[in-house]
């Protein structure tokens, strides 16, 4: 038995986190060592009952590493161990780095450069709009993008980060077979081709009150810096930037309308010191050491000249009524001064040419 | 002619603004001694050029201070002067206090717990909105909305405070007779019944550059906070802002889309470590000791 796999091993006793095990390895030298020891052996280790100690000096009988190992081949993923190299480098700096992480993928040296995009499930267009954005633009300037590859936010960016064919980790708060929620199946499989999907947890692990919380530790322990793009005041988001706070990074955060229930949780960040975030232009400047001159950010003069638009007459005016901000089809009739039919007809063109997108419930906005 | 009087000439002389005019009063006493005074003797005072003392000396050709009184009169305003008891209490207490104002409306001793809400006067809905809001919001709660009476924020925050029949304070960057925006006349009624409409500029002067900048002086130094509610990076309202933390008093700035242009200047303030203002609560917060929170948002 390898240490990597004695380490699974202890990563699958139950009331063993990751400070205990740091503990039982650094009394026992390594993994197959502590797992080897006996009972009044383990019980002299500072913070093991006799509870754990019983745990561990018979986890043959409990613990099928035989089948996890044989669970972790077949599905392609690898374990990376806190002494290997692909271990992220920046998490092994914290106190309670998890021992293993079952990692689907590949992470690489530059990761280290990594940036946490962090924020609600729920959101609103902004929100998506503000997260896919944020990713693309970080990815674009070489940095990897963290997030926790759940709905909204995390999604989005996750998405922004592949659409700028950049780097982009996703941390899971459940087993690394149980794919939640369901309809990121394919968005997870194009993050382990552009980087990793990684878990600290077991197979079959489910999600729940506390795993959330402990994936949120490692988003924060292994990024530079955390940005919570929306979140209200409940939001998880906000254990995130806690930990970033507690493990001495950075916290960013994106203002939206103050009207806006889903922006109050970053709004309450900011005033209580975390930096106010309106583009990756803001992340970097405060991590300019690490990145060469290169990677500034582009200037408008190189990114905002847009091609000129060729529009029709009725195309120009329905444009001009879009904004970036959703605007319902009767505002566009109205504000352009066409007639309704002729109207609709527009916004299907303008639609095919890609400028504008419709939202649900007959809203428009322009794409960029 | 009284000191008063005699204010309100030296404040018409073109070249002699606050510093100057408290120079010269430091100097001679009083209003009356400086007009009376010859021009060797204002050459004396710390500051005084010749062509200041020349425009003093011959006042009484150039300005005609009858005619402006009349005026002041028919047009039911008033002339505070600096040691009158309705000045503005923290006004006074800026480098550069104007030496009079004029005064259409009343200025009360509660005025005091006044706040600053200040904005472009080119805006999106959402400025609108959330200037009317907190107008309404700190009004409500007994506090004195100032602004500048413009187009855009400023109104939608002297009529959030009307909303609130709340007091509120409008501070002119021209004379009172002219009133730059036409639309508003309707809106100064109704301040002056719920309030002032001021200004340190005597009748006939129009707006500029330069007296936008003074009037955003006045702003700032009369109130114990900033607000910027909606601002891009070059709104006359960071110029506010500025004058503000320059006279030591708190600055707000209400947070937006970060993909808003209109509110990148309120971003940048935040990140240049103004206050992040959500509501009415975020201001007061600041301004009052806790335990004068009695108030509870509507």
């Amino acid at each position: 038995m390898d240490y990597r796999q004695a380490l699974v091993a202890l990563n699958l006793i139950e009331g063993l986190g990751p400070v205990r095990v740091r503990l039982l390895l650094d009394h026992f030298g390594d993994a197959p060592a502590a797992l080897g020891a006996t009972r009044e052996q383990l019980l002299q280790v500072r913070g093991i009952g006799q509870e754990t100690a019983e745990a561990i000096a018979n986890w043959e009988k409990t613990i099928d590493l035989e089948a996890e190992w044989k669970r972790i081949q077949e599905f392609g993923c690898r374990i990376v161990a806190l002494q290997d190299e692909e271990y992220p480098a920046l998490l092994r700096q914290i106190y309670d780095p998890p021992p293993v992480l079952y990692v689907k993928g590949q992470m690489l040296p530059k990761d280290k450069n990594a940036v946490a995009l962090v924020g609600s499930r729920m959101t609103t267009h902004y929100g998506i709009e503000t997260a896919r954005k944020l990713g693309f633009q970080l990815a674009y300037l070489g940095v990897t993008v963290v997030s926790g590859g759940a709905r909204g936010i995390d999604s989005a960016a996750h998405q922004g980060a592949l659409a700028a064919k950049g780097r982009t980790i996703a941390v899971l708060g459940t087993g690394i077979n149980l794919i939640t929620p369901p309809e990121n199946a394919k968005l997870f499989e194009q993050i382990a081709a552009n980087g990793a999907v990684i878990t600290q947890f077991p197979f079959n692990r489910p999600g729940d009150k506390q795993s959330f919380p402990i994936r949120n530790r490692i988003i924060a322990g292994m990024t530079l810096g955390t940005v919570v793009v929306e979140a209200n005041l409940t939001s998880g988001a906000l254990i995130t930037a806690n930990f970033a706070n507690e493990y001495g990074r950075q916290v960013f955060a994106v203002p939206g309308r103050i009207d806006s229930p889903r922006s109050k949780g970053c709004h309450d960040l900011i005033k209580k010191g975390a930096k106010l975030c309106e583009g990756a232009e803001d992340i970097l400047s405060e991590f300019e050491y690490l990145f060469p001159p290169s990677n500034k950010p582009p200037s408008p003069a190189e990114t905002g000249a847009l091609p000129a638009l060729e529009l029709s007459e009725h195309e120009r005016m329905v444009y001009d009524t879009l904004g970036h901000e959703e605007t319902s089809i009767d505002e566009v009739i109205s504000k352009s001064g066409l007639p309704a039919s002729a109207a609709s007809v527009t916004l299907l063109s303008l639609e095919m040419k890609r400028l504008i997108r419709q939202l649900p419930g007959k809203l428009f906005v322009r794409n960029q | 002619m009284d000191s008063r009087q005699a204010l309100v000439a030296l404040n018409m002389i073109e070249s002699i603004g606050p510093i100057r005019a408290r120079v010269l009063l430091e100097h001679f006493g009083d209003a009356p001694a400086v007009l009376r005074a010859t021009r060797e003797q204002l050459l004396q005072a710390r500051g005084i050029t010749q062509e200041n003392a020349e425009a003093i000396a011959n006042w009484e050709k150039t300005i005609d201070l009858d005619a402006e009184l009349k005026r002041i009169q028919e047009f039911g305003c008033r002339v505070v002067a600096q040691q009158d008891e309705e000045y503005p209490a923290l006004l006074r207490q800026i480098c550069d206090p104007p030496p009079v104002l004029y005064v259409k409306g009343q200025m009360l001793t509660k005025d005091r717990n006044a706040v600053a809400l200040v904005g472009s006067r080119m805006t999106t809905h959402y400025g609108i909105e959330a200037a009317r809001e907190l107008g309404f919001q700190l009004a409500y709660l007994g506090v004195t909305v100032v602004s500048g009476g413009g187009r855009g924020i400023d109104s939608a925050a002297h009529q959030g405070a009307l909303a609130a029949k709340g007091r509120t304070i409008a501070v002119l960057a021209t004379g009172l007779n002219w009133i730059t925006a036409a639309e508003n006349a309707k809106l100064f009624e109704q301040i002056v019944a719920s309030g002032a409409v001021i200004t340190q500029f005597p009748f006939d002067r129009g707006g500029d550059k330069q007296s936008f900048s003074i009037r955003n002086r006045v702003v700032a130094g009369m109130t114990l906070g900033t607000v910027v509610v909606e601002a891009n990076l070059t709104s006359g309202a960071l110029v506010t802002a500025n004058f503000a933390n320059e006279y030591g008093r708190q600055v707000f700035a209400v947070p937006g889309r970060f993909d808003s242009p209109r509110s990148k200047g309120c971003h940048y303030l935040i990140k240049k470590g103004a206050k992040l203002c959500e509501g009415a609560e975020d201001i007061l917060h600041e301004l009052l000791p806790p335990k004068n929170l009695w108030v509870t948002l509507p």
